[in-house]
């Protein structure tokens, strides 16, 4: 117990120095094996745990959805999307930025990734926004929190990462995804109208669009539903496993890529491509570093403490899910939203099991509060990807105008943990 | 990282990649549409994917994008800034001499056993040697690295590494 607590604050220490966190892990947690079993024993479980994990079949779901976010991101499709979306809400209060995150939730349906959706919506949105007199903290605020929708709606980068640390399910992870994802929408286009009509200055009105219009619009966007149907509905039908279904489903997003880009899509594959393999590798580095972190705690005892030490507390589980919350909002202002997952879940997700918590519930928890970290400051990676796209207007303004968003992002929150339905009605038909 | 070796090492971890997908369709397909799931799929995607990410492992860390907490970057000047990135690139060495090393006995060990996996019965070994060799390699990048840093001359991979959130080529969750 001792020994894993001082590892802890071996590992913050030189995280905080700058150290490569997979590095970081892999030291520190074979040198801990190391104290309590030996170095032979350690190396060898070191050796071992990296080349499993590196090859374990089940975890090439990672690049695979990866690939499939990066392809759609590619692909450009953000200008229908967005034109799409404004068709329907434009002419309601705010309803640009309503639009905005109404084509980050859409968006989001096909890319697993918040940076992704944010980078990619950003482009597209914030200069009709800024043409309609939209304040820049509210323009930008809505992508930043928007663009979080990429990993709340399904697939989902963090949910896969989630699966393969904890062993759950990963089509039932995406499922459960289903209903939060289009509730957090909701309330983050709920709060863009709130911000209007408390500043009725930060927004300019935009007319009516005809029905026919509107529906020519959403014709535009079909392939985004079927793709994401395909996918989806594969997982959820058992067609094909997660692994499979991240392969089909970055095939369809080359399908798609190769239709709208025509000649050039060779260029735009091979950069995905590559985006996307040195994107797995850096998330496999921290993996394989956490994996033989999480092996040392759990030989020098750390779990089965922590479990029994909240066991003996007779705490009430809401209270334990409540206290982990807290816990990751305040990891989630320094730390990046990965790494913050690969962190703590080893600790986390035994107790969370020893008291009986559904792990799919506390999966999609644990997504929506990375999503709060993803916008909070003074590390809210969305915020800075879009910050870094229109820098002309200061970070902090971004930060205020994407407070009314983290706001809706808590009373999304607590409703996703005071109703478990929400996020279990959907798996409760899978087999 | 010279040029022409970053292009080489771009291209083979796109096309790990793209066989990836290519095996994970076919095998599908084949199991749906003719019946037959393509034998050897799963011992392709794992050797694929090793390769991947150990191909890639000294690219990334050549431009470092390794996932780290960067929160006392803005603390430094110019020099203080250099010798911080020498010392973190020093430490990921030290880290990484000793898992190419003991990468190595593990591979000596799986060849002695003929250790294999899946329906094709690939030995698993080479995967090893190959996964050792280029954390090695890594190793050798790195220490190029902190000669640089502290030679004075800017790394040529990465000028302008230094704000990493600025950077939105690569979205990673």
């Amino acid at each position: 117990m001792t020994i894993s607590l001082l590892a802890f604050a071996a590992l913050f220490v030189v995280c905080f120095l700058g150290v490569p966190l997979g590095f970081g892990m892999l030291a520190i947690g074979t040198a801990g094996f190391a104290y309590v079993r030996g170095w032979e024993a350690a190396y060898s479980m070191m050796s071992q745990q990296v080349l499993d994990f590196t090859m374990n079949y089940g975890l090439s779901v990672l690049p695979m959805f990866v690939l499939m976010g990066a392809l759609i991101h590619r692909a450009g499709l953000s200008n229908e999307l967005f034109d799409a979306a404004r068709s329907w809400v434009g002419h309601l209060r705010g309803g640009l930025a309503q639009a905005t995150v109404a084509a980050c939730g859409a968006f989001a349906a096909v890319c697993g990734s918040s940076i992704a959706t944010a980078a990619t919506m950003s482009k597209v949105s914030i200069p009709p926004m800024k043409r309609y007199g939209y304040s820049d903290g509210l323009a930008c605020g809505a992508v930043a929190a928007g663009g979080t929708l990429g990993i709340l709606i399904p697939p989902s980068v963090p949910m896969v990462i989630f699966g393969i640390l904890t062993e759950t399910d990963i089509a039932k992870l995406f499922v459960a995804g289903i209903i939060p994802g289009v509730l957090m929408m909701a309330l983050y286009m709920a709060a863009a109208w709130a911000t209007v009509v408390v500043q009725p200055g930060a927004a300019k009105p935009v007319d009516r669009v005809p029905f026919a219009q509107k529906l020519a619009a959403l014709r535009r966007i079909w392939a985004i539903g079927a793709l994401f149907a395909l996918v989806l509905g594969g997982l959820y039908l058992g067609w094909f496993t997660p692994t499979e279904g991240a392969g089909i489903g970055a095939a369809g997003a080359l399908v798609f890529l190769v239709l709208r880009l025509k000649r050039e899509s060779a260029r735009a594959l091979r950069l995905a491509l590559v985006e996307s393999g040195l994107t797995t590798a850096s998330i496999m580095v921290v993996g394989a570093g956490a994996l033989v972190f999480s092996n040392f705690l759990t030989i020098a005892g750390l779990p089965s403490a922590m479990t029994g030490w909240i066991k003996a507390l007779d705490v009430s589980p809401l209270g334990v899910i409540l206290a982990m919350c807290l816990i990751y909002i305040v990891l989630g202002c320094v730390f990046d939203s990965l790494a913050m997952m690969f962190l703590t879940l080893p600790v986390f997700f035994p107790m969370i099991k020893a008291l009986g918590i559904d792990p799919i519930w506390f999966g999609i928890i644990v997504v929506i509060v990375v999503e709060l970290g993803l916008m909070t400051p003074p590390v809210g990676m969305n915020v800075f990807v879009v910050k870094s796209l229109v820098p002309e207007v200061p970070t902090w303004t971004v930060f205020r105008g994407v407070m009314p968003f983290v706001l809706a992002a808590i009373v999304g929150l607590a409703l996703v943990i005071a109703f478990p339905t929400l996020s279990l009605y959907l798996t409760s038909f899978m087999r | 990282m010279h040029k022409v070796a970053e292009q080489l090492v771009e291209a083979l971890v796109a096309l790990a990649l793209l066989l990836m997908m290519v095996i994970t369709v076919l095998d599908v397909i084949g199991r749906y549409v003719i019946n037959r799931p393509l034998p050897g799929a799963t011992e392709l995607v794992q050797y694929s994917m090793v390769t991947a990410i150990f191909i890639a492992l000294p690219l990334i860390t050549a431009r470092r994008e390794h996932i780290s907490v960067s929160l006392i970057d803005g603390l430094f000047g110019e020099r203080g800034r250099r010798w911080h990135r020498a010392v973190i690139a020093a430490i990921s060495a030290i880290v990484l001499v000793f898992v190419s090393w003991k990468l190595w006995g593990h591979a000596q060990m799986l060849a002695t056993n003929r250790d294999v996996i899946g329906f094709l019965s690939l030995p698993v070994a080479p995967a090893a040697f190959v996964a050792s060799t280029l954390a090695g390699l890594t190793v050798l990048v790195l220490v190029a690295m902190v000669v640089s840093d502290l030679g004075g001359k800017q790394t040529a991979a990465s000028p302008s590494q230094g704000g990493r959130p600025a950077d939105t080529s690569a979205p990673r969750e």
